[in-house]
């Protein structure tokens, strides 16, 4: 174990300088899609968590590796363009099954989730072996999904994730209120003529949206950790919805920075990871000391009523 | 008085911070059929759950003839609520009544031939065993009621509880259950039916045992189906009309 | 013409080796599948499926060493740490339960991949087959590791049939009759985190969850007895096991992935065209229809 702690700082240092001073461009585009990346996860993860639809998320994001195949397999080059279209069909093909699967006789809504996930990778995995056993597919790159490559995001990538990522955000301004009565009371929401189904199909194309452009930085298989971990840290802020929001996207905004710096110190940690574990050190301080519903908070509140009541009754 | 066949002392149930239950007590005789009557959320199936063991209480004891030991508490069966079960299990109406026995057979034991003619004996009972071979899904609302209802017979024990057995059940139905209940009743057995409908309390229990979180009262129904101890069980959402030989009581 | 069924088993050993695993992985993950399923926790052993490589690495870098009963012990420990994590999060009013599942799992998976791609290097784990599997170089201890835990697991659950049965059906009724369904649970999180452990050479983290969720989920929309769905599932496990085996060689993929794509293309079978729940073909008979007028079982109640 000393080993691990001995390694040589210096190296460390150096790299963070390198990293600071932006002089690779890499580096900064690295951080500014990590940084979008936490926010929009966020920004869409919140209103999915606060619907219990955390787990379609993460159906969805596992969803998007055979179509980022097929497309691979189509065009034969590796054109961001159409992987990412493809990552957005099966992305919404896996929603709308699971939703087809959990209306059936004789199955689960948890079980459809599972299902629809692990067949779609499964399938992926298929794709993607069969492609680097293939001659021209070894170099294909796309192994960098699994668990994500922030420094493989050029320039151009980057802006199309800010307009993508920008309206996203705009939509869900746009559609403020709808969106949160659905969450809060779908009946209610119904019975003053909301379209809640309409609203439940834009919530999940906005989910395959969001998880599409996520998923270069964070990669396939963690990106439901950034779409569930800041809201659910977000949760023990604040009650009010506006502010979970803000603060989901900070949360989300400060795990992509971190994750991205962290990944660019360490050789060989993927970006996505590296953000998850950040967000969830976030998450693991907001439920020990979130103002609303914290470990300590509701401790020291509930000793104190022990001992309003004791004097009660003592007096 | 005969001699007390369930004695429950102080039993006390949190759910988180919510005090559920407190400190309920009361004991029950052996040939009655007695009404747990009380508002919603006022911790009834809490108290039942609590005496079978379904859930630990914070606080308090059971006792079955007397003695605390597990194999007393296994004379107790339990009739859960209906919608307490995924219905579209892989198991038949045979199956789901045949669990009945495993209280005394454990694991290991074989089913011998008494053990089937009770099951058997259980679904005549419940007039079940055209359907005994069905996947339990495909049974009506009121079907289902009886499955559990034959689950419990087969189980053989002295102390029926029974949480809301008339839930979403027709009339047909209930009256069949009833007619059930009073013969166990009349083999000297302890019935008790957490019950909603205050219009059938008089006709359906001799015994009442109301509650809100705490014991209201408990008493023959004569003596405590009363407008007061109504209203205090109920609070203000209670309507009771009342004059010399009739209680009108609307929830 | 049947050579391509017979050929591949005169290529080597590693053919028979990989048929071996994949039929033991398939039928242990198979049966424990069913009771998860039934209990709707199919997402918790996606979560235990996915702490099982934090605990390898972790007690890989702990005690340096590799071998089985390590494995086992470290996949045990984090799955039940996931176990009580998930459920002592559930518990705070303002984390829903699958939310709690996303947060545990995902924090500890990422976890393991980090320790994975930092601290192990050179070490003889390969990232890429633990994630994904690698049937066709099983090791002789991983083929040992299946042929104690699969047996094991059939054992168990025979043995503790009925305790299993009583309390995902009815678990209020079953610790009334005494059962200690607490101890249940426990036991079956704990067999499914050795199963997946015994599993990731074979298949792989990920993909085990596969083999676990939908075998469970075609076999109950084929049966209405517990046995005959314990039956079906295994048997769908085992066909897809075999199937997926061959698709992989004649297209050199994969073997888990084929394994899982063949299962999922006999679930999606049996979800259109299922002789009695299908899509397609169901003959207008659901469940929650009354069967026959209810007058008359109650006049047998009477008579």
């Amino acid at each position: 174990m000393n080993a691990i702690v001995a390694i040589d700082t210096s190296i460390y240092a150096q790299r963070a300088a390198e990293f600071f001073s932006f002089r690779y461009a890499f580096a900064l585009e690295a951080l500014g899609a990590s940084i979008l990346v936490g926010a929009i996860c966020a920004l869409v993860g919140t209103f999915l968590v606060l619907r219990g639809m955390s787990l379609i998320g993460d159906a969805t994001g596992h969803a998007t590796l055979p179509g980022v195949c097929v497309a691979f397999l189509l065009v034969g080059a590796k054109s961001m363009g159409a992987l990412l279209a493809g990552a957005l069909v099966s992305a919404l093909a896996a929603a709308l099954l699971i939703g087809v699967i959990s209306r059936g006789p004789r199955t689960r809504p948890d079980a459809a989730i599972g299902i629809v996930l692990s067949v779609f990778f499964g399938f992926g995995i298929v794709l993607l072996s069969y492609i680097q056993n293939s001659p021209t597919g070894a170099q294909s790159g796309l192994g960098g999904f699994l668990f994500g490559n922030a420094a493989g995001i050029s320039r151009d990538q980057l802006i199309a994730l800010l307009a993508t990522s920008l309206g996203l955000g705009a939509l869900v301004g746009v559609f403020y209120r709808p969106l949160k009565l659905t969450v809060f009371d779908e009946g209610f929401a119904r019975s003053i003529g909301i379209p809640t189904s309409l609203v439940q199909m834009a919530l999940l194309s906005a989910l395959a949206v969001c998880v599409v452009i996520s998923i270069q930085a964070v990669g396939v298989v963690l990106v439901a950790a950034m779409l569930i971990i800041p809201p659910s840290a977000a949760l023990f802020l604040s009650k009010r919805l506006g502010h979970v929001l803000l603060f989901a996207m900070l949360v989300g905004a400060v795990s992509g920075a971190l994750g991205a710096f962290l990944s660019y110190m360490a050789e060989g940690v993927a970006t996505g990871p590296a953000m998850v574990l950040v967000a969830a050190a976030l998450f693991l301080g907001a439920l020990f000391f979130g103002p609303r519903g914290g470990v300590v908070p509701s401790w020291v509140r509930r000793a104190s009523s022990a001992r309003a009541i004791a004097a009660r009754r003592g007096g | 008085m005969s001699e007390a066949v369930l004695c429950v002392t102080d039993l006390t149930v949190y759910y988180g911070d919510e005090l559920a239950l407190d400190s309920v007590g009361f004991s029950l005789t052996g040939g009655k059929l007695i009404g747990v009557v009380g508002p919603n959320g006022a911790g009834k199936s809490t108290m039942i759950k609590a005496i079978v063991g379904s859930i630990l209480p914070n606080r308090g004891k059971v006792e079955v003839f007397g003695s605390t030991a597990k194999r007393a508490l296994r004379r107790i069966t339990y009739v859960p609520q209906r919608g307490s079960v995924d219905w579209d299990f892989p198991v038949t109406v045979r199956d789901v009544v045949a669990q009945g026995r495993y209280a005394h057979l454990g694991l290991f034991r074989r089913f011998t031939t008494v053990d089937r003619d009770l099951v058997e004996r259980s679904l005549e009972l419940v007039g079940l065993v055209q359907l005994a071979e069905r996947q339990i899904g495909e049974l009506s609302g009121g079907q289902q009621q009886r499955v559990f209802l034959a689950r419990a017979l087969a189980q053989q024990g002295d102390i029926y509880l029974m949480d809301e057995p008339f839930a979403g059940v027709d009339a047909a139905t209930e009256s069949a259950i009833v007619e059930v209940l009073r013969s166990l009743r009349d083999e000297g057995k302890t019935v008790l039916v957490v019950h909603h409908d205050l219009s059938t309390l008089r006709e359906y229990f001799e015994e009442l045992v109301l509650i809100n979180r705490k014991l209201i009262a408990h008493g023959p129904t004569d003596k405590v189906f009363t407008p007061d101890l109504l209203q205090r069980t109920y609070g203000g959402k209670l309507a009771v009309f009342s004059n010399k030989d009739t209680t009108l009581v609307s929830a | 013409m049947l050579s391509w069924l017979v050929d591949p088993w005169t290529w080597g050993a590693w053919m028979w080796r990989g048929m071996l695993s994949v039929t033991l992985v398939a039928v242990a993950c198979a049966v424990l599948g069913v009771f998860l399923y039934l209990r709707r926790m199919s997402l918790v052993a996606d979560a235990l499926a996915h702490v099982a490589l934090p605990g390898i690495v972790a007690a890989f870098l702990i005690s340096g060493s590799l071998s089985a009963p390590v494995m086992l012990f470290g996949a045990a420990l984090t799955g039940l740490l996931a176990t009580v994590g998930i459920e002592t999060l559930s518990r705070r009013p303002n984390i829903r339960p699958d939310a709690a599942i996303g947060i545990v799992f995902t924090a500890m998976f990422a976890a393991g991949v980090i320790l994975l791609s930092t601290r192990v290097q050179d070490a003889h784990i390969d990232t890429h087959c633990l994630l994904f599997g690698d049937v066709l170089g099983v090791s002789d201890r991983s083929i040992w590791l299946l042929a104690f835990v699969t047996p094991l697991v059939l054992v168990l659950v025979a043995v503790f049939y009925r305790w299993l049965s009583a309390s995902s059906f009815d678990p209020g009724f079953a610790k009334s009759l005494g059962i200690p369904v607490a101890a249940v649970h426990y036991g079956l999180m704990t067999a499914v985190s050795l199963t997946t452990v015994a599993s990731f050479e074979a298949v792989g983290a990920i993909l085990v969850i596969a083999l676990i969720i939908v075998p469970a989920a075609t076999a109950h929309r084929l049966s209405d007895r517990l046995h005959l769905m314990l039956a079906f599932a295994v048997a769908h496990g085992v066909v897809s096991a075999t199937v997926g085996m061959y698709v992989a060689i004649w297209i050199d993929s994969s073997a888990a992935g084929a394994i899982v794509v063949t299962g999922g293309l006999i679930y999606a079978a049996v979800f259109l065209f299922g002789p009695r729940h299908g899509l397609v073909f169901s003959p207008g008979r659901h469940c929650g229809q009354g069967l026959g007028p209810e007058a008359s079982s109650i006049n047998a109640l009477e008579g």
